[in-house]
């Protein structure tokens, strides 16, 4: 690595120089700098388990009168929707308070979702335009030393439509790993695994064919429109990301000494199709991000467990005659609250996976940070504040089994706590999304 | 708690909820019409005058208070807007502001207020300074970005591309929409690492799939070898087949018919044999081969009728026939018979078109339900046909065969007579008689008396005299009617074809022997030819002699060709297929057809390898031979050396055909590509091979495999390229991207070899060439893509077979099936509309719909039978018709449990109508998910109830009473009289614009009312659709034209489409270097 690259690396990025390597998506080799941009250092020693990230979302919000948390005793007492979790209380930051400024006021549903996790303001009007959201930033930053930068996992199909001006894929995408750009939702168990632990679709023989296209792509790109070229860009980065997991392929380019408990899978790979049963696609999709966790495939993980404006109806709870969407507008309904239940089952099982993993003196949840969000507090559309869990203490950097209440606070900024989750893990920038300053506390 | 502010806007409470217009059309089109160019130029400049000391002002007092540049409240900033050029420069901004004056949304409720007139004035200068704009920008081509395929426009492609059904596209994510709400719009369709594996994999999928043959390459169902040897073996039985039956026979009787027939044709018909030929119609497909007929029509007329001939040429001689004329040459191969009375032909006159067979002709001929006869011999209860004798003739005798597989079962037959056309019809006693089939003799085969006939059903009755005769069918008694009836009067002549297929055959089993010996192991199955062993009698000495041998054996063999293809007997066999069918050629194919069928044996040959194989299996064999068959082992020994040869040489040529094979792949990215190819393109795909073949030492399969997929993830196939000139200015597509934009806007799919030819004669440009191609492409079945693409993307009933949103419980017949079923009703009648080029008026109102059994039950129409959909008329006695009445959207627009008068009345206004209706607050409040209730109320009481709140009421009475009026129809489509509370549908709807009206009829004469609202509903998503990006104000008149054009043209579909396809929105594009375009 070049010596001049070496002194960019010290310094800090802005939010500004992000936006325009994304943006622009130049023609250079995807975001190629980014891991040396942020600090490498951070207080953590080179043998010890990396930090990973996951953030899980479900859509339309949660029982109001059932979702909150407070501190009593040294110890932590946890509304009803929270019940499944009980068990990794001690492992909680209940954080109450923050918002999402710039998706206010601007309708409901899709223009709530799709920046949840960028805090920039969306494009309406039949447009496209997101930001990048925290944890494809991340991924940009650590991808690079797994097998796999991120996994982005959903158990509901996007949506095609435009609700109220704004397209509903905001609805259905919450990671954006260019500002027009949204990372794609793996719906099929079978290939989240074997983009894991398989090839992940490309072998060393395609390498010829990528060679081949990468001209096209090339040779096109002057004589097609300024728009057009940065469509291109994304088709060129595609290919050259691609390229370069075939190099990497048999490669470590861990940094750390320390090795994860095992490198393959303990699950069997899962059936071709997506399954039928909703409970059982959300178990799958928990249990692989469990498992990419534990084998250190990836360290980044965002699992949608459906859309926000879902249809997903749940036979398997008895209740058939209505879908979440239109059930969370029934905010008393005790229907509703066992829905909610059932989501947050699903966070526990991941819990429990990734705390049954013994890393050193630490859990694998010990070692992580779960973030589970919604994109509003009620299924009324408020999002005036927004239900936000964290599970884990970040290899030791976060006291947890605790209450944040940031209700009150001027800085209360999901982009914020954004800032202070990527520090974490050795990403200090000075602006985020609409922040450009951390969560005090966290 | 503070209240809870009650507001029921259900487009917030359901799923897709439907595409609001991206930006409101601002510009009444009406209005736009009346200004030209210039004087739109010359009003810019009056506006511009007006603009910083009469609007500015306004602005700054009543909005930057929350709209400055620091605030930008809801993410508008209007400080921006300090010049008129800002104005301009973001007009769709400008929009935004305008709707919400109009609306009187904005200034905020609680905030000062401009006066009534300050805020007309700025309205009123939007207005004027938006039109003008729109006018001043005309035609301008927007900001179309380049579009990689869609999920269908991909699957679509690689079928045209493949000539294979693929589906290789299932895994990819589903596209979500943007621009005006479509998934084909260059916004939403974005690539990613994550993806980019999917497309690899999608190209490996269907290069795994090609078969490379001796002439190039193909692409086959399978990607396994094995079935593409099967697929070549069955393409050669499929050859066979349309000639012969399985066992390779010539349908001889239907040849003897025809000559027969021929022979008494009407002489007003002036054809030649084989014109004549041509219109028979033959059992299972089948054609008659010119040839043939022509060789056995000069045979038996010409030949001496001696040696073994004799009988047959006596007999075809002798038979007379009475021909029946229909008013379809079919219904006569059914009547014909030879006469055993010696004497002329009859000839028996039908009255004009009986029933029977196809229109109803002068006498009324319907059932009792009042549906015409279907065509053909298909027996309706209630079908009958009359035969006219010209004169009085006295009936003696009814026989009555009848067809088609014994799938007849029984019905009550009636003869009657009448003196006059028309009847009165009297039934002689007796004339009803049941009328039964079954499985035992009788039963004609095909339509074709089975060699083991013995009886007939017939029937005799009281003489009576009269020219009019009429058999019908009055009654069913069960399972299926018989399909072909053969129906003779008078008494019993002999049928060709037991007469003179007897003769036939039996002069076939006593000339022909099946050697069933030679067919083991190596060897000819000795059908044919020299293999054919005249019987003999014991002392081995021929009873026959050879000439008399070999006349009837030329014109009557056995078999033309050894059909099965794959040796069938059980012992081991080293060689894989045998082609045994030289008097096929001989007899019955043309040059060109003998061509076809060698190419396929070589294909086939090619495929299976069989020198190779067959080489293989002989050592195989010979190492089987057990010790005590040495002889066996010597014989087949000496063969190898010859078959080492032949293996040889197919090595050699096989070879051969490599180039071939890259020359098709080269043709096969020219096609992808959807362009010709630069002499750089073609010599980069050769380089890639030769590196393949060279450097990585792939085998030639593997490295044309590879360069399969190189084309098809190559951004020239997955992305719709336009290039643009640079600079600002906008320039015409080339010939090339015009013939894309077309075909993926009717067809979501690549071009075809038509107009490939266009565009690369450079003709398409030419306007009359683009409309005829445009009309083509409509008519083209591929066309049905507008209706699930377009009008489903629409309509939102795409994808409506996946719909998940009812309670099973509640509703167990809202099948898997039952969805699909609606889906297929909603694409069929758009497909109608669009294909046959009807009005869109029909969108809104039509008497037909598409129906099969299910869902037939499902609407209660009756008389629909069968799982295959058909187009049925009269349907809006059963309240179907147009698109509101289809099931999908009915049960699309509902909940789990009950209606919704809301979601359903949104749809209407909204995506029927293009209407606008502001966003409601952001607290919503529940109605019952149930529509059964603790209060039993009707879901119009519970809406009533919410409505109480004044803010609320404002919005719902431009929505509700839309849905209102389709109350009738319960939660999955189904008319009901009572809701699930019992309580009576009340359809009534009281609307702010118009009179009250109920139900159905009411809103389809509403919306026929305001048909000018869908119209230009239907041209902004068209134009959306086609462009793949939003509409903008400069394309208002755009939108006008087409509306006016529509208006004179009886609204037919293809008025909008050709407009819009000569436009110069769609044969242009915006230059590389467009100012709007490249700032962020």
């Amino acid at each position: 690595m070049s010596q001049s690259r070496r002194r960019k690396s010290c310094q800090k990025l802005s939010r500004r120089t992000v936006l325009q390597g994304l943006g622009a998506s130049i023609a250079l080799p995807w975001l190629e700098s980014i891991p040396v941009w942020g600090d490498e250092t951070t207080s953590r020693g080179s043998n010890e388990p990396p930090v990973r990230f996951a953030c899980v979302f479900a859509g339309n919000g949660f029982a109001k009168n059932h979702w909150w948390a407070r501190e009593a005793g040294g110890t932590l007492e946890l509304g009803n929707v929270l019940t499944p979790v009980e068990a990794f209380k001690e492992k909680l930051t209940f954080i109450r308070g923050l918002y999402n400024p710039n998706a206010r006021g601007c309708g409901i549903h899709s223009c709530m979702t799709g920046n949840l996790l960028t805090g920039i303001r969306l494009a309406a009007g039949g447009r496209i335009r997101a930001g990048v959201s925290v944890d494809q930033m991340l991924a940009e930053h650590v991808g690079r030393r797994t097998r796999v930068k991120s996994l982005v996992l959903g158990c509901e199909r996007p949506y095609a439509g435009i609700h109220a001006g704004y397209s509903m894929l905001y609805s259905s995408h919450i990671s954006w790993s260019a500002p027009t750009t949204p990372a794609p939702l793996e719906l099929y168990p079978a290939a989240a695994f074997d983009r894991l632990f398989g090839d992940g679709g490309v072998h060393r023989a395609d390498s010829s064919v990528l060679d081949a296209v990468l001209t096209d792509a090339r040779s096109l790109r002057s004589q097609v429109s300024v728009p057009d070229r940065r469509k291109l860009d994304e088709y060129l980065n595609s290919i050259r990301e691609v390229e370069r997991r075939i190099e990497d392929a048999g490669k470590d380019r861990r940094l750390e000494g320390w090795r994860p408990t095992i490198d393959k899978p303990t699950m069997k790979r899962p059936d071709d199709e997506i399954p039928q049963d909703i409970d059982v696609h959300m178990k799958l999709m928990s249990d692989l991000v469990v498992l990419a966790f534990q084998t250190d495939a990836t360290r980044v993980c965002t699992l949608k467990l459906n859309n926000d404006h879902s249809g997903m109806r749940f036979p398997n709870l008895g209740i058939d005659h209505i879908i979440h969407h239109l059930l969370s507008h029934d905010d008393v309904n005790p229907d509703w609250l066992r829905v909610n239940q059932f989501f947050l089952g699903h966070l526990a099982r991941i819990l429990k996976g990734l705390d049954a993993v013994q890393e050193g003196e630490r859990t694998l949840l010990d070692n992580s940070m779960i973030l589970f969000c919604s994109s509003m507090l009620t299924g009324a559309h408020d999002n005036t504040q927004l239900p936000v869990l964290l599970f884990g203490r970040a290899g030791g950097q976060m006291k947890t089994g605790r209450v944040l209440d940031y209700l009150k606070s001027d800085n209360r900024k999901m982009s914020s706590l954004y800032l202070s989750l990527m520090s974490k893990m050795g990403l200090h920038l000075d602006e985020f999304g609409d922040s450009t300053q951390p969560l005090s506390d966290i | 708690m503070t209240r809870l502010r009650v507001c029921l806007l259900l487009s917030l409470l359901f799923v897709g909820c439907g595409f609001e217009p991206a930006e409101d059309p601002v510009v009444d089109s009406s209005v736009a019409e009346l200004e030209t160019p210039a004087s739109a130029e010359e009003s810019l400049v009056r506006l511009a005058e007006e603009y910083p000391e009469r609007i500015l002002p306004l602005v700054q007092k009543h909005c930057l208070k929350c709209h400055s540049a620091e605030k930008k409240k809801g993410g508008l900033d209007l400080a921006r807007f300090g010049t008129v050029a800002d104005v301009r420069s973001h007009s769709r901004t400008w929009q935004k502001v305008l709707r919400r004056l109009r609306d009187g949304e904005m200034p905020p409720r609680n905030s000062p207020q401009p006066s009534a007139a300050d805020r007309k004035r700025l309205i009123e200068w939007s207005e004027s300074y938006l039109l003008a704009d729109a006018r001043d920008r005309a035609g301008d081509p927007g900001l179309v970005l380049m579009r990689r395929l869609t999920k269908a426009e991909y699957s679509y492609s690689v079928r045209d591309l493949t000539g294979v059904d693929l589906r290789p596209a299932k895994r990819f994510l589903e596209d979500s929409v943007a621009g005006e709400g479509f998934a084909n719009t260059g916004e939403s369709l974005f690539m990613a690492p994550d993806l980019l594996p999917k497309y690899l994999d999608a190209a490996r999928q269907v290069s795994a799939h090609a078969v490379l043959t001796p002439t190039g390459v193909r692409f086959s169902p399978s990607s396994d070898r094995h079935d593409w040897i099967a697929e070549a073996a069955q393409r050669i039985k499929d050859f066979y087949s349309r000639y012969t039956d399985r066992e390779g026979r010539l349908p001889l009787a239907d040849y003897l018919k025809a000559t027969l027939r021929y022979r008494y044709r009407d002489p007003a018909v002036d054809l030649s044999l084989e014109e004549f030929a041509a219109q028979q119609e033959l059992a299972a497909g089948r054609t008659l081969s010119p040839k043939y007929l022509r060789l056995l029509w000069e045979s038996l007329n010409e030949l001496p009728p001696e040696g073994e001939m004799a009988e047959v040429v006596r007999q075809w001689r002798d038979t007379k026939m009475i021909v029946v004329k229909g008013a379809h040459d079919a219904a006569t191969r059914i009547e014909e018979a030879s006469s055993s009375n010696p004497g002329d032909p009859k000839t028996f006159q039908y009255p004009p078109v009986p029933g029977a067979f196809g229109n109803p002709g002068p006498y009324g001929v319907r059932n009792v339900t009042g549906k015409a006869v279907d065509a053909g011999f298909i027996w309706n209860p209630g079908s009958h046909f009359v035969v006219d004798f010209g004169k009085a003739k006295q009936i003696k005798q009814v026989r009555l065969w009848s067809g088609y597989g014994g799938g007849a079962r029984g019905a009550t037959m009636q003869v009657a007579f009448a003196d006059e056309p028309g009847g009165p019809f009297t039934v002689p006693e007796g004339g009803e008689f049941n009328y039964l089939t079954s499985s035992g003799g009788g039963v004609l085969k095909n339509g074709e008396a089975s060699p083991d006939f013995t009886g007939s059903y017939h029937y005799e009755f009281q003489p009576a005299i009269a020219r009019y005769w009429r058999i019908g069918l009055v009654g069913a008694t069960s399972g299926h009617m018989p399909r072909t009836t053969t129906i003779q009067f008078g008494p019993m002549p002999d049928l060709v074809a037991p007469g003179l297929l007897g003769i036939i055959s039996r002069r076939q089993a006593r000339l022909w022997k099946f050697n069933s010996q030679t067919n083991h192991l190596i060897g000819s199955l000795g059908l044919f030819g020299p293999h054919v062993i005249p019987l003999s009698d014991k002392s081995g000495k021929s009873k026959l002699d050879s000439d008399r041998y070999s006349s009837f054996a030329r014109l009557f063999p056995r078999a033309v060709c050894f059909a099965p293809v794959i040796p069938v007997n059980t012992d081991m066999t080293v060689e894989l297929f045998l082609r045994e069918d030289e008097p096929l050629s001989r007899l019955i194919l043309d040059e060109k057809e003998q061509r076809q069928l060698d190419r396929l044996w070589d294909e086939l040959h090619y495929l299976s390898r069989e020198p190779v194989e067959v080489l293989y299996n002989t050592k195989e064999f010979i190492g089987f031979q057990p010790a005590d068959r040495i002889e066996n082992t010597n014989k087949f020994a000496k063969l190898i050396p010859s078959l080492q040869v032949k293996a040889k040489a197919f090595e050699k040529s096989a070879a051969s055909a490599e180039p071939g094979q890259l020359n098709a792949v080269i043709e096969l990215a020219t096609r992808a590509w959807r362009r010709s190819l630069s002499k750089a393109e073609t010599d980069g795909l050769r380089e890639l091979y030769q590196l393949l073949r060279g450097k990585q030492e792939l085998s030639h399969d593997a490295a044309i495999r590879t360069v399969v997929t190189r084309v098809l993830v190559s951004p020239n196939f997955l992305y719709r390229i336009e290039r643009s000139v640079p600079g600002e200015q906008a320039s015409t597509l080339s010939d090339w991207e015009l013939a894309s934009r077309l075909s993926y806007f009717l067809w979501s799919s690549m071009p075809d070899d038509q107009l490939r030819t266009a565009a690369s004669n450079g003709r398409l440009q030419d306007e009359d060439v683009l409309t005829a191609e445009a009309r083509r492409l409509l008519k083209d079945l591929k066309a049905r893509a507008l209706a699930t693409e377009f009008a489903g993307q629409w309509m939102q009933f795409r994808g409506f077979e996946q719909y998940d949103g009812k309670s099973e419980t509640r509703f167990p017949t809202f099948t898997a099936k039952l969805r699909m079923a609606m889906n297929r009703e909603a694409t069929e009648f758009v497909s109608e509309i669009i294909r046959n080029d009807r009005s869109i008026l029909e969108f809104l109102q039509a008497d037909y719909t598409f129906l099969n059994d299910e869902l037939a039950d499902h609407y209660g129409i009756p008389d629909v039978d069968g799982p295959e959909f058909r187009r049925v008329a009269g349907v809006g006695r059963f309240g179907r018709g147009g698109i509101v009445t289809m099931g999908s959207v009915l049960t699309k627009q509902a909940g789990a449990l009950r209606t919704s008068p809301v979601l359903r009345g949104t749809w209407v206004v909204e995506t029927l109508l293009g209407r606008r209706i502001p966003n409601p607050p952001d607290d919503v409040a529940q109605l019952d998910e149930d529509e059964v209730n603790k209060d039993s109320l009707t879901m119009r009481q519970q809406l009533e109830r919410h409505r109480a709140d004044a803010a609320c009421a404002t919005c719902h009475a431009k929505i509700d009473p839309y849905g209102f009026a389709l109350e009738a129809y319960d939660p999955i489509g189904r008319l009901r009289e009572r809701d699930r509370n019992g309580n009576p549908i009340d359809a009534r709807a009281e609307p702010l614009d118009a009179d009250a009206f109920e139900g159905l009829t009411g809103l389809q004469a509403y919306l026929l009312k305001h048909q000018d609202e869908f119209t230009k509903q239907f041209c902004r998503k068209l134009v959306g659709y086609a462009l793949g990006r939003s509409v903008e104000l400069s394309d208002e008149p755009l939108l006008a034209e087409m509306q006016a054009q529509l208006k004179t043209h009886d609204y037919r579909f293809s008025t909008a489409m050709l407009t819009l396809v000569k436009s110069s929105q769609f044969r242009r594009h915006r230059g590389q270097n467009d100012p709007r375009d490249t700032s962020p």
